[in-house]
């Protein structure tokens, strides 16, 4: 007789094929109902939580964030905010992006670009576009542009990057093949090289798009009167724990959206032009 | 334009440069060399000669910043401080991920049921937690080794899960074949065959704690790197504030080298190249 | 069903889910003890199903499977597998301790062991490789050290699922040979799955033939009664080959035309 632990660690890993593991899969399996569960007792969890916590301002629930967030939409807050956050990005990731789909095509097929571009690459790799935020307020003020500046910055790095990487990656039998076939340099670089590198550009994309929030929230944070970085910053000064929470959970929300885009931008139009999941 | 294009037509079987032996190892070395030296040169001269203003340093006032800085104990004192933080949260943060990465990965349930909340709370920029942390940790060195803990956490956890994943269902019928139970077959199947992804997630998470540290330092510290780089702006010290990025960088880039080089001579066995 | 084989197939169907298709269905097989019995078909028909219903990795939906008497629930080391490609090698092990691995969760004592996996070593030819990693062995040697792990079980019954089937020809037909050899040795009951009509006229004492998926069952169980040890391409040979041939075509054309 095997020990419970046994069966139930069976049951749990899907293999093993005792009654009592059979059975317990089944209740388990249905995995809807642990995908809302989860979320349910956190929320619950959450609650708990805060209404034992002494002091309430210092840790709000669920239901006193959730009020928050109305007196935020109300007043009108949380959308200038919003609108505020995403203008810099927008701008920021659209310019970075193209230039660093350029760049990044033009590292990847000459090599002598790319050598030359190898040190600066791999050190400033460690360097994220907040540290360099003291210069850029220096150069650009406290306006929109050092803030621009900087989402543009590091959109470009990840950006050409990760198409160096693509271009680096196209089989050598395609682009043979495409020359077996006899076409033109020009005919290679719009029907092989440029579809071929799509994925990776998309895959650059959503990252710099998870770096651009990063670096736009502290950048609002240290030196803006605007924004979701700003209104967090405000919040804290105010103790508001539930509207900094607010704050957040918005940001979460817009990141996540955005990556929905761009993934449903790739998938549905370019599903078969990407070979990477 | 017309050098791309003179490039692109010479090429014949693959996407090879216009200097013919520019693959060579030694001549990338070199090409690298000189773009440093090249630049370095154009950022004297940029600095020194064209602009000319206490907004940009040249590379001699930065060096001689550095020199002056590390001379008087205190560049010392921020990177001591830097490393600190970063090597508690990373490595006890990585201890957590590896733990609920395994957990998570071989047990469909747990996995099920923390799902949706991790899917939303990746896209949660990390810095965004250092306000909540700070009311309620204070602006000391808790509040920032809990912010690099939980980044880490999430990125070894993620990894870490990949791996299981990516286990080939082989491995574990064999041992099955062998009448390997379990509890054995996690500690000699899974495990060894997960540790090339946690090993990547730890570096990851290296480089990623590096970014979330300079942020927290500038935005609630008095000790540090980021520190250095932003409380300098307020004396126009632009050298100092290039002292401390090039050392943020060298030293993100040393950790990084050091890592993988240890990692790749002692777990080569376990695919970790 | 005949009840004296080593492994019986007794009206074994499967399927995946409740709505999805059939793979298999009313399998009935009966191998002797002792027997080299290689099943052959076209691809998709569910050959490799079959051998994982015998393994223990799946239960049939409906039917049963025996092995000398027993049902089948669970994989055991009386029945290891040989696998197809270099998967289930463990990456982190050399290739002693790969071999070494199929006996540390049985008890034996240490020095036992140690003899078996070196009298393995010896059997498949990878003296001197033993202490190689899997990523500094090639395909075929691969191969041998997932043999070798096999028989150092000494398990009466070895399942092997096309195992030759990622080496190159050359390589290819030398295992075919050391295999026929060490069978030839030992009273093991095997079973075989290939698509290689050549390999089961060399190996095999009888060949189970699939028809074409999906519900598919055995077409024919031919026996190949050529004396061992045997040749390539004697007449024969030959003629075995042909009518094995006829009946595989046939199925290999339906499986083509199946669009599932």
């Amino acid at each position: 007789m095997r020990g419970l632990a046994t069966m139930a660690v069976e049951a749990a890993t899907g293999e093993g094929q005792g009654a009592a593991a059979r059975a317990l899969r089944r209740v388990l399996s249905v995995r809807w109902v642990l995908y809302v569960a989860g979320p349910i007792t956190m929320l619950g969890a959450w609650q708990y939580a805060s209404d034992a916590f002494a002091t309430k301002q210092l840790f709000p629930g669920p239901s006193e964030t959730f009020r928050a967030f109305a007196r935020l939409v109300a007043s009108k807050q949380l959308a200038l905010d919003t609108l505020a956050s995403l203008r810099r990005i927008g701008l920021g990731f659209a310019i970075g992006s193209i230039s660093g789909f350029l760049v990044g095509l033009t590292a990847g097929y000459v090599p002598l670009v790319r050598h030359l571009l190898y040190p600066y690459i791999h050190f400033l790799r460690f360097i994220s576009a907040i540290a360099w935020l003291s210069m850029a307020l220096l150069w650009f003020g406290t306006g929109e542009t050092g803030k621009v500046a900087l989402i543009t910055y590091t959109t470009t790095f990840v950006v050409m990057v990760n198409v160096m990487a693509g271009v680096a990656s196209i089989p050598v039998n395609r682009l043979r093949s495409a020359r077996c076939f006899g076409a033109t340099e020009w005919q290679i670089f719009a029907q092989v090289v440029l579809p071929s590198t799509l994925g990776y550009f998309f895959d650059g994309a959503r990252l710099a798009m998870a770096n651009s929030f990063a670096t736009v929230v502290t950048a609002e944070m240290l030196a803006a009167q605007s924004g979701l970085g700003y209104l967090i910053l405000v919040s804290r000064q105010w103790l508001a724990v539930d509207e900094i929470f607010v704050g957040i959970i918005v940001l979460g929300i817009l990141g996540w959206l955005t990556d929905r885009v761009l993934v449903s931008l790739t998938d549905n139009r370019f599903r078969r032009h990407r070979l990477r999941s | 334009m017309a050098v791309l294009f003179r490039t692109l037509r010479r090429e014949r079987q693959t996407l090879s440069g216009w200097l013919p032996n520019v693959s060579a190892p030694t001549t990338a070395v070199g090409l690298a060399v000189c773009s440093v030296v090249v630049g370095l040169a154009l950022w004297q001269v940029l600095a020194g000669w064209a602009m000319r203003s206490p907004l940009f340093p040249t590379p001699a006032e930065t060096v001689h910043a550095f020199v002056r800085h590390a001379a008087s104990g205190k560049l010392l004192g921020d990177v001591n401080a830097s490393m600190a933080r970063l090597l508690i949260g990373w490595s006890v943060g990585g201890l957590w991920g590896i733990a609920l990465g395994l957990a998570m990965g071989a047990f469909r349930p747990v996995r099920y049921y923390f799902e949706p909340a991790i899917q939303f709370l990746r896209f949660i920029p990390g810095i965004a937690w250092i306000t909540p942390f700070t009311v309620w940790w204070g602006v000391g060195e808790l509040s920032k080794v809990m912010l690099i803990l939980y980044t880490s956490t999430f990125i070894v956890m993620l990894n870490t899960m990949m791996g299981v994943f990516a286990l080939p269902p082989a491995r574990i019928r064999a041992a099955r074949c062998f009448e390997a139970g379990p509890f054995d077959i996690f500690f000699h199947v899974t495990l060894p065959s997960t540790v090339p992804f946690i090993v990547t997630g730890l570096r990851i998470s290296m480089g990623n704690s590096f970014m979330i540290l300079v942020a927290a330092e500038m935005l609630a510290s008095d000790r540090g790197l980021g520190f250095l780089i932003f409380n300098s702006r307020s004396y126009l010290a632009t050298d100092l504030i290039f002292v401390g990025i090039i050392t943020l960088g060298a030293l993100g880039l040393a950790s990084d080298f050091v890592f993988h080089s240890l990692a790749a001579r002692l777990l080569r066995r376990y695919r970790y190249r | 069903m005949v009840w004296d084989g080593s492994i019986v197939f007794d009206k074994v169907s499967y399927r995946f889910e409740k709505d999805s298709p059939w793979i298999i269905k009313d399998l009935d097989l009966a191998i002797a003890e002792g027997g080299f019995f290689v099943l052959i078909g076209p691809s998709g028909c569910g050959k490799t199903t079959a051998l994982n219903l015998l393994a223990g990795f799946d239960k049939p939906t409906q039917g049963h499977i025996h092995v000398r008497g027993e049902s089948v629930v669970r994989p055991g080391i009386d029945r290891v597998v040989v696998f197809q490609g270099e998967d289930s090698l463990y990456p982190w092990l050399s290739a002693q301790d790969n071999i070494g691995f199929g006996l540390r969760f049985v008890r034996l004592p240490a020095d036992e062991r140690r003899a078996r996996v070196r009298d393995c070593i010896e059997m498949v030819g990878l003296a001197g490789h033993e202490h190689k990693y899997p990523d500094q062995l090639s395909g075929g040697m691969k191969q041998r050290v997932q043999l070798a792990r096999a028989l150092a079980c000494q398990s009466p019954i070895l399942l092997m699922d096309e195992p030759f089937g990622a080496v190159d020809a050359q390589t290819r037909s030398i295992l075919q040979d050391q295999l026929a050899r060490i069978c030839q040795e030992s009273r093991r009951t095997i079973f075989f799955i290939t698509h290689d009509i050549t390999e089961a006229v060399l190996l095999a004492d009888s060949v189970g033939v699939m028809r074409a998926g999906p519900a598919s069952g055995l077409k024919a169980v031919i026996p190949i009664s050529i004396p061992r040890p045997r040749h390539r391409w004697t007449r024969e040979f030959g003629q075995m080959y042909d009518q094995l041939h006829e009946l595989l075509a046939e199925e290999a054309l339906k499986a083509l035309v199946n669009v599932r």
